[in-house]
């Protein structure tokens, strides 16, 4: 026949009845021959143009779920704006390895020349991407320049707090000095390391595997720097592509136009890619991550400061039920802040196991005895996004069952994550991500870590805790440090300023015309360089 | 009695039965008709569809929808009554000071009314729920603030009307005071138009309440609100419409009821109107 689509017969249909119609168009939509290049030119317009786009080997295609606010590495924080930065633009002196080690980068090798003293030595062979070597000279100026407070970076204050000195020692031996010894100082030095030539007009010259191309809202372009000091990497070009709605995510990956998402799919929308016609394009790799979801409670507030309430709700709380239901199982059960396989995991650590009539007689031992049912009312603050509601709608479900009344109030991202910072709130689930060295227990738990200095939103205080993390600070000796932050362990166990949840498993979602990409544990790019792609 | 009376009467009272036995009972008996807690959340059973047990089914969380559409009908049934209460109160009073005094009382409290005419009222009203913060009480103020406006014009004219008549004109002559006039003798004689505008609010705050929770602004999550149980479904839409449709229903259903309940008053209620 005349080559009809039955979509294009419908639509015609749906247009000849519609009552609108004038005699003269219904005359000229019933010409089915003459209407129907019309009709198809139309259905071309409106198709999505990925359906053409041809599937470039050179070209490999990631999703983001949101556009990083910058990739200048002065200025970079948030996750994506971090890791196109140090993973792929520029490279720093060390990063995190796959086995939560830190690993040589720009930095060949180092070595420790006093309690407060390392040194440094750069790869002889590494190039900016304007051709010029990367010398001592280039690794001071970065450090300085970030310290530097009218640059105004916001890894100052931190590096202003531990750095005293840092020397070019010959152009490529480079050397720190700290105020004080600090056993995390290596993990601190993920930062990507600038040109002192590149000056303002240069923020994106890097050295690192791919050069900046260009950006647009929804589009970042990097190429392959072809002298990447390890080697050119397997592809031409990286385009990042920002797709903000979920359910477009998940047809833009079905649909083929995507090559690779990280982290970037509702966890209830992962197993599709897993099984029948999807599951021949593609593969899901899934691997612990260092994420940590809590549930935190203001240790100022009347009702909470009370150990015996905190421990009657982790009681009440069924996350065994959430990470099923809600996390899909994505999930591993998490008893504390660091990841599973951390050396300073304390083992045999335990989260109180879900138990209501404990929690009740808890609750009663604190002298909240049930009046019709009900102890007292407590608040919940969550964002808007919709997963974080609806577990916050089953804690609040667990916890009548106890007899405790929990609103959950749910905020504008800005307005939510202002009250937690400025602790107005009772109760709180947020989600810690990259945690790898246990000195963050320094920042989340010290009593001089109270907002606005830090971020113990809690406001948890505790002077033996205090003394122990200070002591995990400046202990070199790893099995020393492994014994103190066993002990943090087992006091925030037992005080529970914090509930602990899950870590959530990094999830990707990997085209198979892509060989060579390994899940790292942070969720990040380091492997995109080595990624091949073969084909369509 | 003619025969256009009895008919609009039959209607009347069809809509009225409706009403009561498909909103206004379930709203105020919902503790003793739903058969379930519509709090009560089974992870487990998320999205399961209708059984003999759960007539609609679970929704996401595992809540029966059922039950919480029962409970639904309370909060459109509150929110509609009390913010239609605030405005008609608050309207009535300041369109009959207006009427009745006129000159520059008059002209202030018209040009109030222009002023929040102005604006797109359910943007305003999500204005003022952001500020004051998401929640049934703040829903019921913000539909109330701008819901006095119609109320106010339309009393307003009628005592316009009104206020020329012969009784009113003897009240004052026999030396009854302002208020007097306005409440005896004025508002009976202006009740019905009221009547038949409240019964429009009702329908429009009953839908405003479920869009504004539809976006997140109304009840707090958790409570059975249509407009959020429509808002829940959404997502799901695809795999389990069983969740949005009988929000969606039961919206529709009311709204449309009170909208016709308002035209029946009308027919009825004006001398003048033809059908």
């Amino acid at each position: 026949m005349d080559g009809y689509s039955p979509m294009i017969r419908r639509l015609e249909i749906a247009m000849g009845t519609t009552r609108g119609t004038t005699p003269v168009m219904r005359r000229w939509l019933d010409r089915r021959t003459g209407c129907a290049p019309v009709l198809a030119l139309v259905l071309l317009l409106f198709l999505p143009g990925g359906l053409w786009a041809a599937s470039d080997p050179d070209e490999l295609v990631v999703m983001l779920e949101a556009a990083p606010k910058t990739l200048d590495p002065v200025y970079a924080t948030d996750a994506y704006g971090v890791r196109i930065a140090q993973q792929l633009i520029f490279e720093p002196l060390v990063q995190l390895g796959d086995d939560l080690t830190i690993v040589p980068a720009l930095a060949e090798r180092w070595e420790r020349t006093s309690p407060t003293g390392y040194r440094f030595y750069l790869a002889r062979k590494a190039r900016f991407h304007d051709g010029s070597p990367v010398e001592a000279a280039d690794v001071v100026y970065t450090l300085e320049s970030l310290m530097d407070p009218v640059v105004a970076s916001p890894y100052g204050p931190a590096l202003r707090d531990k750095i005293a000195a840092v020397r070019a020692v010959d152009a490529h031996t480079v050397d720190f000095e700290l105020k004080a010894p600090f056993a995390a100082f290596l993990s601190e030095l993920t930062i990507p390391i600038r040109s002192r030539h590149a000056g303002k007009d240069r923020p994106l010259l890097g050295s690192g595997p791919f050069r900046f191309e260009r950006r647009s809202p929804n589009e970042i372009v990097l190429v392959r720097n072809p002298d990447f000091h390890r080697g050119p990497a397997g592809v031409e070009r990286i385009v990042f592509k920002v797709v903000k709605d979920e359910n477009t995510r998940v047809l833009k990956l079905r649909k083929g136009s995507i090559d690779l998402a990280i982290n970037a799919l509702p966890l209830d929308k992962v197993a599709q890619f897993r099984q029948g016609k999807l599951g021949e394009r593609f593969t899901v790799l899934e691997a612990p991550g260092l994420s940590y979801q809590y549930l935190g409670f203001n240790l100022q507030d009347p009702i909470l400061s009370n150990p015996l309430v905190r421990r009657a709700i982790a009681h009440a709380i069924d996350v065994d039920t959430l990470i099923t239901h809600r996390q899909k199982g994505h999930s591993q059960r998490a008893t504390g802040l660091l990841p599973p396989g951390s050396p300073f995991e304390l083992s045999g650590a335990e989260s109180p196991p879900y138990d209501p009539a404990l929690a009740a007689s808890l609750l009663d031992e604190a002298g909240y005895a049930a009046i019709n049912g009900s102890r007292f009312k407590i608040s919940y603050k969550t964002s808007t996004d919709r997963s974080a509601v609806i577990q916050a709608r089953v804690i609040q479900n667990d916890l009548r069952k106890v007899g405790i009344e929990m609103i959950v109030r749910s905020y504008e991202w800005g307005t939510f994550y202002e009250d937690i910072q400025k602790g107005n709130f009772q109760l709180f689930s947020l989600r810690w991500v990259g945690v790898s060295d246990p000195d963050f227990y320094y920042e989340l738990f010290h009593s001089s870590r109270h907002p606005p200095h830090g971020r113990n939103r809690v406001r948890y205080a505790n002077p033996r805790l205090d003394r122990l993390l200070e002591e995990g600070r400046t202990a070199l000796d790893e099995g020393q440090r492994r014994r103190i932050y066993y002990e943090v362990q087992r006091i925030l166990a037992r005080d529970l300023p914090y509930i602990s949840l899950w870590h959530n498993n990094n999830i990707a979602v990997v085209s198979k015309a892509l060989t060579g990409f390994r899940l790292h544990p942070t969720g990040g790019f380091h492997y995109l360089p080595r990624v091949r792609k073969t084909g369509p | 009695m003619n025969g256009r009376g009895t008919q609009g009467a039959r209607r009347l009272w069809i809509l009225l039965a409706l009403l009561g036995l498909g909103f206004l009972a379930p709203g105020l008996l919902a503790p003793w008709i739903a058969p379930h807690d519509p709090f009560a959340l089974d992870l487990a059973l998320s999205l399961a569809p209708p059984s003999a047990a759960y007539p609609l089914g679970h929704d996401e969380q595992g809540a029966g929808i059922f039950s919480r559409l029962i409970y639904g009908a309370r909060i459109s049934l509150m929110v509609g009554l009390a913010a239609v209460t605030v405005s008609a109160v608050i309207g009535v009073l300041l369109g009959l000071v207006a009427g009745y005094l006129g000159g520059w009382v008059d002209l202030f409290l018209m040009r109030l009314v222009d002023v929040f005419l102005a604006f797109p009222g359910l943007l305003l009203a999500i204005a003022l729920v952001a500020v004051m913060g998401p929640g049934l009480t703040n829903v019921i103020i913000a539909l109330s603030a701008l819901g006095w406006t119609a109320f106010a014009r339309l009393a307003r004219g009628q005592v316009l009307a009104v206020r020329a008549e012969e009784h009113v004109l003897a009240a004052q002559a026999l030396g009854a005071g302002a208020w007097r006039v306005m409440l005896r003798h004025i508002l009976p004689n202006i009740l019905a138009p009221l009547l038949v505008q409240a019964s429009f609010a009702i329908a429009a705050a009953i839908l405003a309440e479920a869009t504004l929770s539809f976006l997140g602004l109304g009840a707090p999550p958790g409570t059975p609100s249509w407009g959020a149980m429509l808002s829940d479904g959404k997502h799901v839409l695809l795999e389990a419409p069983h969740v949005s449709i009988p929000p969606g229903a039961a919206i529709m259903g009311v709204v449309l009821a009170f909208n016709m309940l308002g035209d029946t008053l009308g027919d009825l209620l004006d001398p003048k109107r033809k059908r």
